[in-house]
């Protein structure tokens, strides 16, 4: 197990088609939080979303010999787990199961804001403002920026794990971005008004 | 790359300015030093893009490694098709050695007389007005104050006062290293007499009028506080405290210049001694308590801290084989009353391995 940090994801991944048992334990210890971090703000049911990574396990030992290379072990696991959490979540509502409605979900994320500067102080006030900013972007942008800026995925393989062309995907993230500095370069005028009171 | 004409949108969104940012290795590094002496100019937009992105965090659950060895212990045992045997062998509970009584027995009176001394010992403290609790590496220890306020004081710490609050104008507290403060709202000093089952009076036993003011004194600065839940972790020379709930005003002690924070719950002020001045935050709770329900969270932690923290809370020593690993970043959640679990989980991840008190991380050969 200790070897195999030093290793690249597509020998990882190879190794695991083979039948690596080590190298299987040693992804599921690398990913299994991250995964269910994702999953939890995709499906809002940790239950659900531990039983779809125990699902998405099994079946990924199941079909090893069947499964494609890969160099980013990541982003697979992360496409794979969002089709099942999406397919599950759809069959709890009265959808028919269309491609359409695979779209039909939401993504919470709520904002941390954390900054190092000594003059940008952000009070809880202003925390609650930019989640609010935040939460009247759709559930696709907010699932970019997550997986964008949190899961540190590229470009490449957000369009991918989102099943969206890749123009589309900056141009969302894009949006999100703007939609979001415009509440943050307000802050300094709101905080400069907060201390005359 | 016409990085002259964008503006601070466009950096933001660059795939090479991110990767500087976020995880900048040696060239990222060179580029990007070198383009801003070019275009010194584009420096103020090129801070604003950058403390964006830092500041781009988002509230994650954190599973523990029990819940998720669990699942991988369930996902192992649908592969193997294991069918659960139960093989309880009730016979060999008790040890029974040669000579008759059982081991646990003796092991359970050790137990009582050494809490009886250590009684004995609390209470001779007391006489002389000053109490200290002290804990080891690794401990966790609940102790409540003369007013009723519960203080967790994590591993390699310690907590004193004086015992005459009935006296003095403050609850003060002396801490070094870390602890989690649940304290009492000042009693009001009517509270006299009370009415027991029966409607007669009753003097109450304890008359205590404690003081207002709560303060909690670390060696750089002290926390005054009004019936609040917060943490408070002094390690080296910088202090961090994390406000749960209630309210809370921090004020640096020793400087020339004294400066004064109030605090919000969910906020986090630092100080270090270094930069002489307070720093406040706005985070989420997770990470700064976490120690209480015997967890560490660490949210891209890179190992370096971790092992500093396995240093100041566990007695531990790090040794650092591959200085590439220091660098490396942690997401996750650790059990902390465990070293041995600590460890496993760890390992599972990174070469490491326990040798008594030393943690040494691997390097491994290039095969």
């Amino acid at each position: 197990m200790k070897d195999f940090y030093n290793l690249s994801d597509t020998v990882i991944w190879s190794l695991f088609r083979q039948g690596d048992k080590g190298a299987f334990c040693y992804i599921y210890d690398q990913y299994a939080q991250v995964l269910c971090n994702y999953g939890d703000k995709l499906s809002q049911d940790c239950k659900l979303t531990e039983d779809c990574l125990h699902d998405l396990f099994i079946e990924l030992w199941n079909h090893r010999h069947g499964l494609g290379s890969t160099d980013s072990i990541k982003y697979y696991l992360f496409k794979s787990l969002r089709r099942k959490i999406i397919k599950e979540k759809s069959k709890t509502s009265v959808h028919i199961n269309t491609e359409e409605s695979l779209e039909n979900y939401d993504f919470e994320i709520v904002f941390s804001f954390e900054s190092e500067l000594v003059a940008l102080e952000i009070s809880q006030e202003e925390k609650r403002r930019l989640t609010k900013a935040l939460n009247q972007l759709s559930p696709r942008q907010k699932e970019a920026i997550f997986l964008k800026f949190y899961d540190d995925l590229t470009y490449e393989e957000v369009a991918s794990v989102m099943s969206l062309e890749l123009k589309s995907t900056y141009n969302l993230i894009s949006k999100a971005i703007v939609a979001l500095r415009k509440n943050v370069t307000r802050i300094p005028l709101q905080h400069l008004l907060s201390l005359l009171l | 790359m016409d990085y002259i004409r964008y503006q601070v949108e466009d950096f933001i969104l660059d795939p090479y300015f991110q990767k500087w940012v976020k995880n900048p290795d040696s060239q990222t590094e060179d580029f990007w030093n070198s383009w801003i002496k070019q275009h010194p100019e584009k420096y103020a937009i090129l801070e604003k893009a950058k403390n964006f992105l830092s500041s781009l965090h988002f509230e994650t659950s954190f599973r523990d490694e029990q819940t998720l060895q669990k699942i991988k212990q369930r996902i192992e045992d649908h592969i193997d098709h294991l069918s659960v045997q139960e093989t309880v062998n009730e016979n060999d509970k008790t040890i029974t050695p040669w000579w008759g009584q059982p081991v646990w027995h003796k092991v359970a009176a050790v137990f009582v007389i050494g809490i009886l001394l250590s009684l004995l010992y609390l209470l001779q403290y007391d006489q002389w007005n000053r109490v200290q609790y002290v804990t080891q590496y690794g401990e966790i220890k609940e102790v409540m104050l003369p007013d009723s306020s519960i203080v967790n004081l994590n591993g390699n710490s310690s907590l004193t006062y004086q015992n005459d609050w009935e006296k003095s104008s403050f609850r003060e507290v002396w801490l070094e290293g870390e602890a989690f403060f649940e304290v009492q709202k000042a009693k009001p000093p009517a509270e006299v007499n009370h009415l027991d089952s029966s409607g007669h009076h009753t003097f109450a036993a304890q008359l205590a009028h404690h003081p207002a003011k709560f303060i909690v004194h670390t060696a750089h600065l002290d926390i005054e506080v009004l019936g609040t839940a917060f943490n408070v972790n002094h390690r080296h020379d910088q202090t961090k405290v994390f406000l749960e709930s209630g309210k809370v005003k921090v004020r640096t002690s020793k400087s020339q210049e004294v400066e004064e924070v109030f605090m919000e719950p969910g906020e986090v002020v630092e100080y270090a001694r270094a930069e002489a001045s307070l720093v406040k935050k706005a985070t989420d709770a997770g990470k700064y308590a976490s120690w209480r329900n015997h967890q560490l969270i660490f949210d891209k932690v890179p190992l370096k801290e971790i092992a500093q923290m396995l240093k100041d809370t566990y007695g531990l020593e790090v040794i650092f084989e591959n200085k590439e690993l220091m660098k490396r970043r942690y997401k996750g959640a650790l059990p902390s009353d465990n070293v041995d679990m600590l460890i496993t989980a760890l390992s599972r991840l990174y070469p490491v391995s326990r040798e008594g008190k030393r943690i040494i991380f691997h390097s491994v050969e290039q095969k």
